[in-house]
């Protein structure tokens, strides 16, 4: 038996959930995965958060707004900002946020 | 913009569509200006001119709604860029507006000069009313070119004020 990429990924997920952790974290969840298996994945995480805190790392800024509550901007191991999601990706307090959710680099 | 995008393209379109209001701005309020000279001039044939372009007004309004769609679906904007062109779709709505009142004031100026009207009682009262809206369109347009989220419209409560005395 084979399983797909995003089957694969949401076996993980499954295994991390069995033993009732406080936390979860995903790092790069969706990396790999085709658009439709994202999807799936982030359906799964908007169930999951429902019951468990979830951390994602993630470089694909749309899924940061899509996905979180809160977010998190680090670079180079330092945490710039953290806020509301809303707040991050509609008005950053730090120059440096705003530099990189819009695609410029301060 | 203090620092570039690393896309140029995305810099250039942004700056495209921020100049592109601004050219709008300076037509529209050249418009009512010229409108409210030829209402008060009674000049039927500035009177066809200045309704003949709003069509250019209304052109611009178009393209530069486009414009901003497609930014939104190429770049999905953020942060400020996003707030740019969300903006920039309501003030372009808005001197589109302007201009449609504009033409009014013209058409209305051609109507009175075919009747044989002469210029009418309340002129100065008119006179100070566009000049406080002339100087707020103005103002406010000048805000949006230096980014100045600090310009508060005190002239708006003013004329508001005024309006209310005249009734």
């Amino acid at each position: 038996m084979s399983l797909s990429g995003g089957q694969q990924q949401r076996l993980c997920i499954a295994r991390g959930v069995a033993v009732k952790p406080d936390v979860l974290l995903l790092d790069e969840p969706t990396s790999a995965l085709d658009p439709i298996s994202t999807v799936k994945i982030e359906e799964l995480i908007s169930e999951l958060k429902e019951e468990y805190t979830i951390a994602i790392v993630t470089h694909n800024m749309q899924q940061a707004a899509r996905c979180s509550d809160f977010t998190a901007y680090m670079y180079l191991g330092e945490l710039v900002e953290f806020g509301e999601t809303d707040k991050i990706f509609l008005n950053p307090t730090k120059k440096e946020t705003q530099d990189y959710i819009t695609g410029r680099f301060g | 913009m203090p620092n570039e995008h690393s896309s140029r393209q995305y810099e250039q379109d942004l700056e495209a569509i921020r100049s592109r209001v601004l050219q709008m701005g300076g037509l529209v309020e050249k418009q009512f200006f010229d409108a409210l000279a030829c209402f008060r001039l009674l000049d039927a044939r500035e009177a066809e001119r200045i309704i003949a372009a709003d069509l250019e007004v209304n052109q611009m309004e178009v393209a530069l709604d486009d414009a901003c769609s497609h930014l939104i679906v190429k770049r999905q904007p953020a942060a400020n860029d996003l707030r740019t062109v969300m903006a920039t779709i309501k003030v372009i709505t808005d001197l589109e507006r302007v201009g449609d009142e504009a033409t009014k004031i013209a058409r209305a100026a051609s109507q009175m000069h075919q009747r044989g009207l002469a210029p009418i009682a309340h002129e100065e009262t008119i006179r100070v009313m566009a000049d406080h809206a002339g100087k707020l369109l103005h103002e406010s347009l000048d805000a949006f070119a230096r980014l100045d989220h600090t310009w508060r419209p005190s002239r708006l409560s003013l004329m508001r004020k005024w309006i209310a005395s005249l009734d």
